[in-house]
């Protein structure tokens, strides 16, 4: 028991699920307990791993170790700068979203065990990042997967409630098909491994997974090293939910805020995207056919959830599509195998957890204030809650990639590798990635219309008209809307300093190097893009013409009624008359008549 | 490049846009009243436009967000001066790099209709509000053909993204089948991204109002007009960069420069007074299953090598 206390790694796992059984317990009698609770255990677990980050990789003596058909299996763990640094993000955005759910009440006593399972896939994903081996890593793996289940079964019992008549088809069976079938490919690639001969020293050597720079070649074990390669690319993008193992996040549509948050939008992509680098950067070293083949599923991704996103009518179903597109562009960039495109890789994963995790946010209190989360029935928020249209507008345009936020940096990162490949494929790639993020830009037109700007509707429950923004609500977007800005503007040091030390020792491709110079990144393909220069300079294009505005115009200002079309409206400026409330519902119905576009857009 | 340069070449870079785009938009007012046998006005109107616009009093409709709505087109007009300067600096100084490349140029050029939109649906109108939507699908539509013709001037210059190297990007040669394709491609998605007919969906006085402009007036009208002539003479400019051999600083080269611009600038007044509006599904059936596919075939081309 004093080995466990003293391995730096295992520690905080256990106090994670100690902690996790002592939230679960008290669940019913002390629900504040589980906020605090995982606050507390997700600031010591960021001080466990803070000095780790930096130093050279730490490999734990194993506290236990068996043997099975000849192959050693060890409960050991490895702390190295990629792992704690995702175990300190993972951390971190379990401390906002239990800040979050201070301002967010339960709707029913069940989801006091979310802190819970919160705690327990804090635990789950501390071991997935820290395993030595496959074995460690498969336990801290299912541990997840029963975790989403548990917290998807929250989305299930919450939406039995809510629309008894209807009987909602929440896909819950389908995600449980799903995750099992995804976990039964990990354990088959793992039992797979038992099979390939591999000498001390090397990964795959008793199930062994930290060897960085030793990587092995997919095609030196023939089929059986392809086999384990798709089987564990398979485990990984069932969790991320890529095209076409996507069907199973919609299900997740009716959970409330703080799980999707959790969910889809922190978890599932730290964790799968670490094991699809982890196995790409240091156990495999893949061929060109399994490069073409992740680039496929990339933009395959992007443009079947970029045109399911924008078909959406309901929020968080929406929101939930536009989150898997950036699956899609992670899952390309790390497909290009050059060292950029792995970098824009893993960087756009940091940001999409940031600005993911920000719009579920968002749709928290927005179906909150609006009592519904058809986007039909919202309206006329940006009123009543204008941090949080601040901030939404700040994460739509950092999703849809907009310059100067920080998606819009690790697009162009990814943007950069495809063309540094130069070939007609990664040209292929570079389009459906610019039009993807096109479509984003039109689902969040579309939501950030309906949400905030339309007219409400007419028929809002009087609960939901008294819900307002509290500190706890929207203190964390406006951490991570800071986030955003700060990586859009200074993407370097965290380049540096996060993403470099995790692939520098790394043999790939750099034929499409990063150099920094003059506070720009430039790269060999000749691109540039210099963030603070150009968010400066549209600062002071800003300043001029308000400035021009102001002295030639002199302020006048003069508030009138609108336009409607010669008609008056049942009160004055017509806002609460329902025949000039335009729906944001219809923008892209026109989309639905066209030919083919008609198959991706069917609900 | 310091700070003052830098700052310095934004400023001039956004001052002369302006003026070339001014004048252009007499230039586009004084030919189509030729084309429709009138006089047309005086050199100095969209000058006299702004100022007159400048002096009214500004009315902000009940129903708007009063921030968003006003800010909208500044953010817009800073967004296309930030493209100019990198073009300009492209085309005059080609050895030095500024702010952005080409993806760049492209992302940054999607915020000027962006503003449109959200200005628009700020407004709370709902005129604009179905401007706004026309707007966005109007972007979906050109943005894949546009973005597939640039790209084959990126793949005939070596495959790189650097703006104004003209030993690299400028000699995309007319010549070049896909080179031909490429260029009236993005010649028809220019006309689109200026808004004019037949692709001005998203005003279309007679049917919705102004759309997306219905609520503006005052100062933000001016704005949005001085917006709207930055744009007209930097869409001409990208072009001239990407696929027609940039400037060079001879005699000829200077005048050949400015015959390119006139002429892709009278092609677009001539277009627009030669056409009528299009519906918008009959622009999305264009773009994509028109135009989209004929890029993909000049990308295809170019990447040959033809």
């Amino acid at each position: 028991m004093l080995g466990i206390w003293e391995d730096m790694a295992a520690q905080p796992i256990l106090i994670a699920l100690v902690f996790g059984a002592i939230v679960w317990l008290s669940s019913r009698i002390l629900p504040l307990l589980g906020k605090i609770l995982a606050i507390a255990v997700g600031i010591w677990v960021i001080l466990c791993c803070a000095p780790i980050v930096g130093a050279a990789p730490m490999t734990f003596a194993p506290l236990a170790s068996f043997d099975i058909f000849g192959v050693t299996l060890k409960v050991q763990f490895t702390i190295a700068t990629l792992s704690s640094l995702v175990a300190i993000g993972v951390a971190s955005f379990i401390i906002l979203i239990a800040a979050y759910s201070f301002g967010h009440p339960e709707r029913d006593r069940r989801e006091g065990k979310f802190y819970a399972y919160l705690l327990w896939s804090l635990a789950g994903a501390c071991m997935v990042v820290w395993a030595s081996n496959f074995f460690v890593l498969l336990i801290g793996w299912e541990i997840i997967t029963i975790m989403l289940l548990l917290m998807l079964n929250i989305a299930r019992k919450n939406n039995s409630v809510e629309h008894p008549q209807t009987r909602r088809k929440t896909g819950f069976t389908r995600a449980l098909i799903v995750m099992v079938l995804a976990d039964a490919c990990l354990l088959l690639a793992i039992i797979l491994m038992f099979a390939l001969s591999t000498r001390p020293g090397q990964p795959l050597h008793n199930l062994a997974l930290a060897c960085p720079g030793r990587h092995l070649p997919v095609d030196q074990f023939g089929w059986t090293g392809y086999t384990v390669y798709a089987l564990l690319l398979v485990a990984a993008l069932a969790r991320l939910g890529a095209v076409p193992l996507h069907l199973w996040i919609p299900a997740a549509a009716g959970a409330p805020a703080p799980v999707l948050a959790c969910l889809p939008g922190m978890l599932n992509k730290l964790v799968g995207i670490y094991l699809v680098a982890r196995v790409t950067l240091d156990v495999f070293a893949p061929d060109t056919t399994i490069q073409i083949i992740m680039m496929v599923v990339g933009a395959l991704t992007i443009i079947t959830a970029g045109f399911k996103a924008l078909a959406q009518h309901n929020l968080k179903r929406l929101l939930i599509f536009d989150d898997i597109t950036q699956v899609g562009y992670i899952v390309l960039g790390i497909g290009t195998g050059t060292a950029l495109g792995v970098i824009g890789g893993l960087f756009h994963t940091a940001n999409s957890v940031i600005y993911g995790m920000m719009l579920f946010f968002m749709s928290g209190i927005v179906t909150r204030a609006s009592g519904s989360d058809d986007i039909e029935n919202m309206g006329g928020l940006a009123r009543r809650l204008p941090i949080t249209f601040a901030c939404g507008i700040i994460a739509a345009a950092a999703i849809s990639g907009i310059p100067p936020f920080n998606g819009f940096v690790s697009k162009w990162l990814i943007y950069q590798a495809t063309l540094g490949m130069r070939s007609g494929m990664g040209v292929a790639m570079l389009v459906v990635a610019v039009f993807g993020s096109a479509l984003t830009l039109a689902s969040f037109v579309k939501v950030i219309y309906s949400a905030f700007l339309s007219r409400p509707p007419v028929d809002v429950p009087k609960s939901a008209m008294e819900v307002k923004e509290n500190f706890w609500t929207v203190m964390p977007m406006i951490v991570l809307a800071a986030c955003c800005v700060m990586f859009g503007l200074y993407p370097q040091s965290f380049i540096d300093s996060v993403i470099l030390p995790a692939v520098a020792d790394v043999n790939m491709d750099a034929s499409g190097a990063l150099v920094y110079a003059d506070r720009a990144m430039t790269t060999a393909t000749g691109g540039l893009w210099n963030p603070s220069v150009a968010m400066g300079l549209i600062l002071i294009g800003i300043a001029g013409g308000l400035i021009l505005s102001w002295i030639l115009a002199r302020g006048k200002v003069r508030i009138v009624r609108p336009f409607l079309s010669g008609e008056m409206g049942t009160d004055p400026d017509g806002a609460n008359d329902d025949r000039f409330r335009i729906r944001g519902t219809g923008f892209y119905e026109t989309l639905r008549r066209l030919p083919i576009i008609r198959m991706f857009m069917k609900q | 490049m310091d700070a003052f340069g830098i700052i310095g070449t934004y400023i001039a870079a956004a001052v002369g846009t302006l003026a070339i785009g001014l004048f252009l938009r007499w230039f586009d007012r004084k030919a189509t009243a030729m084309v429709q046998w009138r006089k047309g006005p005086p050199w100095y109107q969209p000058i006299a436009d702004v100022l007159k616009l400048f002096s009214k009093e500004t009315l902000v409709p009940s129903t708007a967000r009063r921030t968003g709505f006003l800010i909208a087109p500044a953010i817009g007009l800073a967004a296309s001066a930030l493209v100019a300067a990198i073009l300009w600096s492209a085309v005059l100084r080609p050895d030095v790099g500024f702010v952005g490349d080409l993806i760049v140029v492209v992302y940054l050029l999607l915020i000027p209709p962006l503003m449109t939109i959200f200005g628009g649906l700020a407004s709370g109108s709902p005129h604009a509000a179905v401007g706004a939507s026309r707007e966005m699908k109007l972007i979906l539509s050109y943005e894949l053909p546009f973005f597939l013709a640039l790209l084959v001037g990126v793949i005939h210059s070596d495959w790189s993204l650097q703006l104004g190297q003209s030993s690299v990007i400028g000699v995309v040669p007319l010549y070049n089948i896909s080179g031909v394709i490429a260029m009236v491609l993005a010649i028809i998605a220019m006309q689109a991204k200026l808004g004019q007919v037949p692709f001005d969906i998203a005003e279309a006085e007679c049917e919705i109002m102004s759309g997306v402009y219905a609520e503006y007036s005052g100062a933000p009208l001016a704005i949005i007009f001085l917006g709207k002539a930055m744009m007209l003479a930097v869409m001409p400019l990208l072009l001239i960069t990407v696929f027609w051999g940039g400037l060079t600083a001879t005699p000829l080269g200077i005048a050949a420069f400015i015959g390119k611009y006139v002429l892709l600038v009278v092609l677009v007044t001539l277009i627009r007074n030669t056409n009528p509006r299009l519906r918008i599904d009959q622009i999305m059936r264009f773009f994509w299953f028109g135009l989209a596919p004929l890029g993909i075939a000049a990308v295809v081309l170019a990447v040959l090598g033809w």
